[in-house]
């Protein structure tokens, strides 16, 4: 069938009445260009979510039941952990890592305690107490690595060093200085005797890091082995933190923690990272019902000027369909001319979005997905997403189905009154 | 009557009703007819004498209601929707008194229409659709659209268009009844000149086809009231 020549017949037709056609792309543009918006908005929504569920509340800490885990605390305080649980709990079903930490309490100076804690190179330096909240971010010298092993170094805390006479001024990596001077005599009845070996010897130093937390800043990161080898615990762990896959699966993995090992406590932190990915999927969703009503909306004004094209052309249709049209070629012609409609209206909301989505885009949150939140979570929530109103390939491509499914919806009853139409009928009408 | 084996077209007992309004119209009151291959034909009848729908029913335009219509060896009283237009496309070319060309397409391509739709279009058709409008005295005007045209040449048109399929029969409903007489002498000219070739019915109340038709069929009351033999068989008959 000459079926290209129906498309060229079909691009005609749109100029026979210029004003409509242009009518029809001036109204339809912006709502394209607004669901170019959307999707944009919509996309930096999924990443964020995305974000949420997999980086954020889906840690859960593991430790002794009611136990500190302190590998020398004396008395009911100082339950360990079997070191084979963090190998057991890897293995669970989503499960994405697992971190065992060694930690051990020490008297200092000035009536201070601190913590020292053995960290494998390559995992997380949490802060015994602040959890999540006191960060490590070093400021002198280096993290400690896998070459670190079994070695006497010590990544140290910024007032814990002070102590030692060391400062970020001062700081020369390396250099040996021996913890010692600053520990003082263990408490009987706190302290296990004899599990204090780590003051004997000289500790270099290769960096220092500081939390904003007074507390976190008196505390020290040791090697996994190092840690294991001077304070005798090759068998057991103080806590183990398990990195879920996904937020929403937190809560299963805790149960499976709990159910498994019921002398373990297995604490966990997802709500708030729930509540705000649930939240964020909800605009998502609002995102879509958007989407879909503006090509709703584009397909009702395609609509419109489809039925009075075809209205208009009704003893064309029939003359086309006496000399042999079949009803595929009509369906090529009445579908050709909506896709091209709808198509010119979906490019010009190309151009628009390109010259005008960048400074657009905030207002259109603002005042669409933006109203679900308050007024300051809606402008931080845009800060924090990583939002970009420039053309994308996903952005073209949501743009071209959103045209093809408004022309196929616009071309609709036009196509069924075309597809109905009887030559004889049609060629009579006047 | 034709022989049987001869015809491009035989009706048997054809009847069509229309519902107009409350009443029931009947247009076609059982109609037997025969026309022989190569046959110019005249319908004359005055207005709703059933022309027009005995037109319609022999191109495949419309469906009897009763009897059979058997047209270029096609049965179409037993024929779907779809084959009568795989009929129409390739069997019957259809001259309108309107004209019914495409505004927005040009001469040349108003004439290769129908064989876009028969998907012959190609070089070959444009070579033929460009003889076609060269024969109907068109030169220089292929690119014309149908505004830029005479009443008379866009008739000319219509008829080369009704010529690029080859097709079986030929079918004219008033062809001269929008033109004025010099012009319609000429289109009436030209429909004769395709005896021979295609089987030509033309529904007309001009008198100068029944001239030149081979046979008069005279319609009234939806009946055939009289079936006599034209002027253009009493010239061949001559020459």
């Amino acid at each position: 069938m000459g079926r290209l020549f129906l498309v060229r017949y079909a691009w005609r037709n749109l100029w026979r009445t210029p004003g409509r056609t242009l009518l029809v792309m001036a109204l339809t543009a912006p709502v394209f260009l607004s669901l170019l918006l959307m999707l944009a908005t919509a996309g930096a929504l999924d990443r964020q979510v995305e974000r949420l569920s997999t980086g954020a509340g889906n840690l859960i800490e593991v430790r002794a039941r009611a136990s500190f885990g302190h590998v020398n605390q004396a008395g009911g305080l100082n339950r360990m952990m079997p070191a084979s649980v963090a190998k057991e709990v890897a293995r669970m079903p989503h499960v994405r890592k697992v971190e065992p930490y060694a930690v051990a309490i020490e008297p200092i100076a000035g009536y201070y305690m601190t913590l020292h804690t053995g960290v494998r190179a390559g995992d997380a330096r949490r802060l015994a107490t602040h959890g999540e909240v006191g960060k490590v971010q070093i400021i002198a010298g280096r993290d400690l690595t896998a070459e670190d092993e079994g070695q006497d170094v010590a990544l140290v805390g910024l007032e814990y060093a002070r102590k030692m006479g060391i400062t970020p001024e001062n700081f020369r990596p390396g250099e040996s200085v021996f913890i010692k001077d600053i520990l003082r005599d263990g408490e009987p009845g706190v302290l296990r005797t004899g599990t204090r070996t780590i003051g004997g010897r000289p500790f270099r130093v290769v960096g220092l890091f500081t939390s904003g937390y007074a507390f976190g800043d008196n505390q020290l990161f040791l090697p996994y082995t190092t840690f294991q080898r001077h304070y005798g615990t090759t068998d057991t762990i103080s806590k183990l933190f398990v990195t879920v896959d996904r937020v929403e699966n937190v809560a299963d993995v805790a149960r499976a923690i709990r159910a498994g090992y019921p002398n373990l406590d297995a604490a966990t932190r997802e709500d708030g990272a729930r509540f705000m990915a649930r939240a964020l999927a909800t605009m998502r969703r609002i995102g879509n019902i958007w989407v879909a009503g503006m090509v709703a909306l584009a397909a009702g004004v395609v609509l419109f000027a489809m039925l009075l094209a075809a209205d208009e052309r009704v003893r064309e249709l029939g003359t086309l369909k006496a000399l042999g049209a079949s009803l595929g070629d009509t369906a090529v012609a009445v579908l050709s001319e909506s896709a091209l409609l709808a198509g010119l209206s979906a490019a010009a909301s190309g151009l628009l979005y390109a010259v005008l989505g960048p400074s657009l885009g905030r207002a259109f949150f603002g005042a669409t997905l933006g109203v679900y939140l308050p007024g300051q979570y809606g402008e931080s929530l845009l800060d924090n997403m990583t939002v970009t109103y420039v053309f994308s390939p996903r952005l073209a491509l949501g743009l071209v189905a959103a045209a093809v499914i408004t022309s196929i919806l616009g071309s609709l009853y036009a196509l069924y009154q075309a597809q109905r139409l009887s030559p004889v009928e049609a060629l009579r009408h006047q | 009557m034709m022989p049987a084996t001869e015809s491009a077209v035989r009706l048997r007992k054809v009847r069509k009703r229309y519902r107009l309004g409350e009443s029931i119209v009947e247009a076609l009151r059982g109609v037997d007819l025969s026309i022989a291959r190569g046959a110019v034909i005249a319908l004359i009848g005055p207005s709703g004498s059933g022309k027009s729908t005995l037109l319609h029913v022999i191109g495949g335009m419309d469906r009897a209601d009763q009897g059979a219509v058997t047209v270029a060896g096609g049965e179409l009283h037993k024929m779907t929707p779809a084959q009568l237009t795989a009929f129409r496309r390739a069997k019957v070319g259809f001259v309108f008194q309107a004209f019914n060309l495409i505004s927005n397409l040009t001469a040349l391509e108003n004439v290769i229409l129908p064989a876009e739709f028969a998907g012959a279009a190609g070089r070959e058709a444009r070579e033929r659709a460009t003889a076609l409008l060269n024969r109907v005295g068109l030169d220089g005007r292929l690119r014309h659209r149908p505004s830029q045209l005479s009443g008379g040449e866009q008739q000319r048109v219509a008829i080369a268009r009704a010529l690029i399929n080859r097709p079986a029969l030929v079918i004219a409903d008033e062809p001269t009844g929008n033109l004025d007489s010099k012009t319609g002498a000429a289109i009436v000219k030209l429909l004769a000149s395709l005896a021979g070739e295609q089987t030509v019915i033309i529904a007309t109340h001009d008198e100068r086809i029944a001239r030149v038709a081979d046979r008069v069929v005279h319609l009234a009351d939806g009946g055939i009231e009289r079936d006599e033999t034209g002027g253009g068989r009493a010239q061949k008959a001559a020459t």
